[in-house]
């Protein structure tokens, strides 16, 4: 699992990821939330390695009007 | 051990709305009692953001007058019980324990408040919790973390903090918390009490803030099994307003307790939950392996299972939850960010830097868990495992990353929609409880039920009170 030490992305890639979502984050906390993002990296990496071949998804959509 | 104790705020629910039945006790008094004991400790405890002492005791009133009259609304009537802080109460503050919700006054009640009302129960407060349902303890918080009554040093565990405090404590006699990977069995286990989380659709998630829609649970958190089964009995079934719950019957949730559980077949994976791992603390594990024992005693039929793609549970939780919470709240994360705690504001900001994809392929892996689940219990009509993978921690000691990084053996029901019951099932070295958790088939609530009722009269962990 992830460790500080593995962050995932460089910081200049990061801060672009984070540009691009909005987030108007300073320095300190493009800092802070890089290990984070790495621990979650890991998790979706793991999810993208899965052949799921035509798996479809867990949710579907209710095409009643009450839903 | 702390001796067994027989006083008005420590009865269970099943045991008062007995007396209240019978005429022989008054809701005015049980109230009172509860809120006597909510004087008396809450200074230490921390369980509430919001105390009703005078709405309940006018509830309590209504009740006696109603009971007086024979119209008797059922085993709720007249019973104290307390809100985690983010169940919409009309009129009435509901924070979700955020500055960013400090004001909020909701114009509707949650669903589920509704149902309690009409079955007669007097809501007495609105809990402490973990912020939004996530995060950890935050002493820079305006609400100060609920401690754990059987010892004020360790945590509660979360996010369902102040209803595990304060339904051990007998501050209150039931509780309503609300569970996305634990936050309801999580401190139960902690706290020494029981936490159902129902199937996913059991229960209306109408009016209760929103985590990650398609991962969040209600459910209740009581001192017994009975009292759960009665407290879920009231707020379970279909509701026009949460297009996800279920019109699958409601059934009595007590009429199979009592009943053995001779030749209940019971699958233990101890691929994930019991092998050594030094994320996973032995004290627990030998503590639940006595809890097996106990279950063979009473006749059930102990399997070895092994779960396909349980592996995947983890990350399909923790990117569902991200990419959910952040669609939630991303209009106050980029407005008023500095409105949200540390710990919470960088859990919802992660949402943002994940891609759809991510989201589509944990949403897609999320059929393989629940494929792997329904081969484990093929043969078999319940799990078992640990509650948790460590006691209740010192708030020092409290490790927020371990909470994402390490083993959870609750987040895998909360993606696969599983019922799952925490139950105490004794105790460490240290006196700290130790849960025990009972997997149904989806919408089996009555068999999980029955083995945990069956356990817990046979184990009489229940009876015990911390020392507070």
């Amino acid at each position: 699992m992830s460790t500080a030490e593995n962050e995932g992305v460089s910081p200049e890639v990061f801060r672009q990821m984070a540009e691009r979502a909005g987030l108007g984050l300073t320095e300190e906390e493009l800092e802070r939330l890089r290990p984070l993002y790495g621990l979650y990296l890991e998790f979706a990496n793991q999810l993208h390695a899965v052949d799921l071949q035509a798996e479809e998804i867990a949710l579907a959509f209710q095409p009643d009007w009450q839903s | 051990m702390p001796d067994i104790v027989d006083e008005l705020h420590y009865l269970t629910a099943q045991e008062a709305g007995d007396r209240i039945r019978r005429g022989e006790l008054s809701p005015v008094e049980l109230v009172q009692a509860s809120l006597d004991r909510i004087e008396a400790t809450e200074d230490r405890l921390h369980s509430f953001i919001t105390l009703l002492k005078g709405e309940a005791l006018e509830q309590a009133r209504m009740a006696e007058a109603e009971i007086s009259k024979g119209d008797y609304r059922g085993p709720m009537h007249g019973i104290p019980y307390g809100l985690k802080d983010l169940y919409d109460t009309a009129g009435i503050r509901t924070t979700a324990a955020s500055k960013v919700d400090f004001d909020r006054v909701p114009e509707e009640d949650a669903t589920v408040v509704t149902r309690l009302r009409e079955a007669g129960a007097v809501l007495v407060g609105k809990l402490v919790m973990h912020e939004y349902a996530t995060g950890a303890p935050d002493f820079t918080s305006p609400f100060q973390p609920a401690r754990n009554p059987w010892n004020l040093e360790h945590a509660t565990g979360g996010s369902s903090s102040g209803s595990g405090s304060a339904v051990s404590a007998g501050q209150v006699m039931g509780a309503l918390g609300s569970c996305t990977g634990g936050s309801i069995r999580g401190p139960a286990s902690l706290c020494g009490i029981v936490g159902l989380k129902p199937t996913y659709g059991r229960v209306s998630r109408h009016g209760v803030v929103t985590l990650s829609w398609s991962q969040d649970h209600c459910g209740p958190m009581t001192r017994t099994v009975w009292d759960a089964a009665v407290m879920l009995l009231a707020i379970a079934g279909r509701d026009p307003k949460d297009p996800t719950t279920s019109a699958a019957p409601v059934p009595d949730y007590t009429s199979s307790l009592g009943e053995d559980i001779k030749g209940l077949r019971i699958g233990v994976p101890r691929h994930y939950f019991f092998e050594p791992n030094p994320d996973i603390n032995p004290e627990v594990v030998a503590v639940v392996e006595k809890g097996l024992g106990a279950l063979q005693e009473l006749g059930a039929i102990l399997e070895e299972v092994t779960v396909p793609n349980l592996e995947y549970a983890r990350a399909v939780n923790a990117i569902i939850m991200a990419g959910e919470s952040y669609a939630f709240h991303e209009r106050n994360l980029k407005t008023r960010p500095n409105d949200f705690g540390e710990a919470v504001r960088s859990r919802f900001r992660i949402g943002a830097l994940l891609s759809a994809g991510d989201y589509v392929q944990a949403q897609r892996c999320r059929q393989l868990v629940k494929r792997g689940f329904a081969e484990a219990m093929a043969k078999v009509d319940l799990l078992v495992t640990p509650t948790t993978a460590y006691p209740a921690p010192r708030f020092e000691d409290y490790d927020t990353a371990f909470t994402l990084r390490g083993p959870s053996f609750t987040a895998p029901f909360n993606v696969t929609g599983l019922p799952a019951i925490s139950i105490p099932c004794g105790f460490t070295e240290a006196g700290l409880p130790v849960g025990m958790q009972l997997v149904g088939k989806p919408f089996d609530e009555p068999t999980a039920l029955r083995a945990a009722y069956a356990y817990e009269q046979h184990a009489g962990w229940s009876q015990l009170r911390p020392p507070i």
